[in-house]
């Protein structure tokens, strides 16, 4: 007892040093693993805690929506789904695929098709661009291996209707034509990116901060009336169709805002589709394509002459014998119109009658006031590849080329410039500028000519409308119109053809107070008829009969033309 | 008196705790609410633009244009059929 309590004591001793010892060697060893935790290997922990944590999330940004000027959508970006397989993945799990049997988006046959032909592939598309709904279905079976892929697409609801002017986007949402390319830095949305932290199911749980907000795109809104756009397109493919043209184009203009209503080519492209696409159809040629105006060049001769005093409408000119000699050219008329007066040279189309003027006067005058219209510069629509046009500027004109001038000959012109100088005159003589975009405020404009010489010049206009005149086809009934034919040989390898031929016709309306402007051309028509009143008056008809009913301007000749209520009632 | 301040900080200090973890936890909870109204505003802005869609294609003029003539036998009125009533 004393021996074992003898040995006993020491033990105690000993046995207290050593767990003493252990609880500090312990203590060293934690206090050594936390030093190492929390101050050496602090910055790479904590780094990699964020890793399992923090995520960096894109914010969307959708790109801008094109709208009409009543707000109809003419490009939208909606979401997509793209379905892709993991191959490898997929064929480990056969037995599950009789669930996609009978599926109305991807059926068993298909599916199994697909993935057996890859099967040592890890990545196959299987559908692109799928509504999220019909994704959805397939994507409700969940076979294993099978994922989904959100992508934008845009779509252009108007298709082939619009599809110069919006233009499209690339695979990557840039702008590549039109206004999509014009407008690219408006409609281009911005995608952001914050910062989250995820608890473990993948739930966010708190926001850490923003790192670059998301910026949608802007939406665009164009002076285009859809309604008119696709009256005209539909016009135009009739006209061209008819006379079997290569193409042409057409423009409504609102001459009291400068706003283009309708703005439509041929041939045209489905933007939707672009699989097989011919590029001569990209092509705005409304804005990109030029041609010598011909005839319809003449009420600008006019004017200049009536502005500078030297003529009346009722001054007569001698146009016998209906031919000209100027230099060692001769002028040629279609007959021999004989004495008549300014109004007759525009109702018949006299060349002789034109150039009679253009000759008369100062050699820089006509020149000068046709850059006034707005010929050979740029319109202020600002279209990806607009043409400028050509109005020469020389120091010295031969006779022969100021002749010519007078008649739409040695100058080139766009379907919008032409637009844009009838517009002048639809105006009252002030000049606004051009645009494809909603105004909201008319801007000044710029008097070109005086208020007196364009109601002149639009009374002159109406003869060539009427039952004498060279555009009876151009006629809308129970409203008075006014406008000018022109028919132009086209140049190829740098000489006039012979039997190729640009139809051309503008004109505007209602006459009495007028405001609407339509330009039609007819690039090429191979049929026996290609005079201008023959092959763009009837489709210039056709639009602006339209154009005023749409837009409800009251009938300002509705005499013998639309039914009194005495004449309904004498027939009930 | 030390001993009672002492308590009643104590006290204090639980208390707030209790309260920051219950306002974080309150935190969470409405971060995720607004992650799922904003996931559910993604799917509505989607919806929409399909919609917009759906409804510019049944709405578009040619469709309209040729059920007017084709189904509902419509017909641009003649120039003598129209009726011109002046106010």
């Amino acid at each position: 007892m004393t021996q074992a309590r003898k040995t006993r004591q020491p033990n105690h001793r000993l046995r207290w040093r050593f767990v003493l010892a252990f609880w500090v060697v312990c203590a060293c060893l934690l206090i050594g693993r936390a030093f190492d935790l929390q101050v050496l290997q602090h910055g790479f922990l904590a780094h990699q805690g964020d890793i399992r944590n923090l995520r960096t999330e894109p914010l969307a940004a959708h790109r801008g929506v094109i709208r009409d000027r009543d707000g109809r959508p003419l490009a939208v970006s909606t979401p997509v789904v793209t379905l892709w397989a993991n191959p490898r993945e997929a064929m480990e799990h056969q037995e599950q695929w009789q669930r996609l049997a009978g599926n109305p988006v991807i059926g068993l046959k298909e599916f199994a098709s697909k993935v057996k032909r890859h099967k040592d592939r890890e990545f196959i598309y299987l559908e692109r661009g799928l509504a999220p709904k019909a994704a959805e279905k397939v994507l409700a079976e969940k076979i294993p291996g099978l994922y989904k892929l959100t992508e934008y697409r845009r779509y252009y609801p108007a298709g082939e209707v619009t599809s110069q002017v919006v233009g499209f986007t690339n695979i990557d949402d840039k702008g590549q034509e039109g206004i999509e390319l014009a407008q690219d830095k408006k409609l281009a949305g911005h995608p952001g990116r914050k910062k989250v932290v995820r608890d473990l199911l993948g739930r966010v749980i708190q926001n850490i901060e923003v790192e670059k907000p998301a910026r949608p795109g802007e939406d665009v809104t164009l002076s285009i009336d859809l309604r008119l756009q696709y009256l005209a397109y539909r016009s135009l493919l009739t006209a061209v169709q008819k006379f079997r043209a290569k193409g042409g184009s057409a423009v409504v203009v609102d001459a009291h805002t400068g706003e283009v209503l309708a703005m439509v080519n041929q041939p045209s492209y489905n933007p939707n589709n672009r699989e097989d696409l011919d590029t001569s159809a990209l092509r705005n040629r409304a804005v990109t394509d030029l041609f010598e105006p011909g005839s319809t060049m003449k009420p600008f001769t006019v004017a200049a002459a009536l502005e500078m005093g030297m003529v009346t409408p009722t001054t007569t000119i001698n146009t016998h014998p209906g031919s000209l000699r100027v230099g060692d050219k001769t002028i040629h008329d279609h007959r021999d119109y004989g004495v008549i007066d300014i109004t007759t040279v525009l109702t018949k189309s006299s060349n002789v009658g034109a150039s009679k003027l253009a000759l008369a006067m100062d050699p820089m005058a006509l020149p000068d006031y046709l850059e006034r219209f707005g010929f050979g510069q740029s319109t202020a629509i600002h279209f990806p590849g607009e043409s400028d046009g050509m109005l020469p500027l020389r120091s010295r004109w031969r006779d022969v080329e100021r002749a010519a001038l007078s008649y739409g000959y040695g100058l080139s012109v766009s379907t919008a410039q032409l637009a844009q100088a009838y517009a002048v005159i639809a105006n009252d003589g002030v000049r606004l500028p051009l645009t494809l975009h909603k105004v909201n405020k008319v801007p000044q404009g710029e008097q070109v000519i005086g208020k007196q010489t364009s109601r002149e010049l639009v009374t002159m206009l109406e003869t060539v409308v009427s039952r004498v005149g060279t555009a009876r086809r151009a006629k809308v009934p129970g409203y008075l119109v006014a406008g000018k034919t022109g028919t132009v040989h086209k140049v190829i390898n740098g000489g006039y053809s012979k039997d190729h031929y640009i139809g051309l016709f503008a004109g505007l309306a209602p006459a009495s107070d007028p405001r609407y402007v339509a330009v039609v051309v007819i690039d090429d028509p191979r049929s026996d008829a290609y005079y201008g009143g023959l092959v763009a008056a009837p489709a210039f008809s056709r639009i602006m009969s339209g154009v005023l009913r749409t837009l409800h301007v009251p009938p300002d000749k509705p005499d013998g033309m639309i039914a009194s209520l005495d004449a309904e009632g004498d027939r009930s | 008196m030390a001993t009672w301040a002492v308590r009643a900080l104590l006290a204090l200090v639980v208390m707030t705790a209790i309260g920051v973890s219950y306002s974080v936890y309150k935190a969470r909870q409405l971060t995720d609410e607004s992650q799922r109204l904003q996931r559910q505003q993604t799917k509505l802005e989607s919806e929409w633009s399909q919609l917009l869609l759906e409804h510019s294609t049944w709405g578009s003029y040619a469709r309209v244009e040729r059920l007017a003539r084709e189904k509902l036998g419509m017909k641009l009125p003649k120039d003598d059929e129209r009726v011109l009533i002046k106010p």
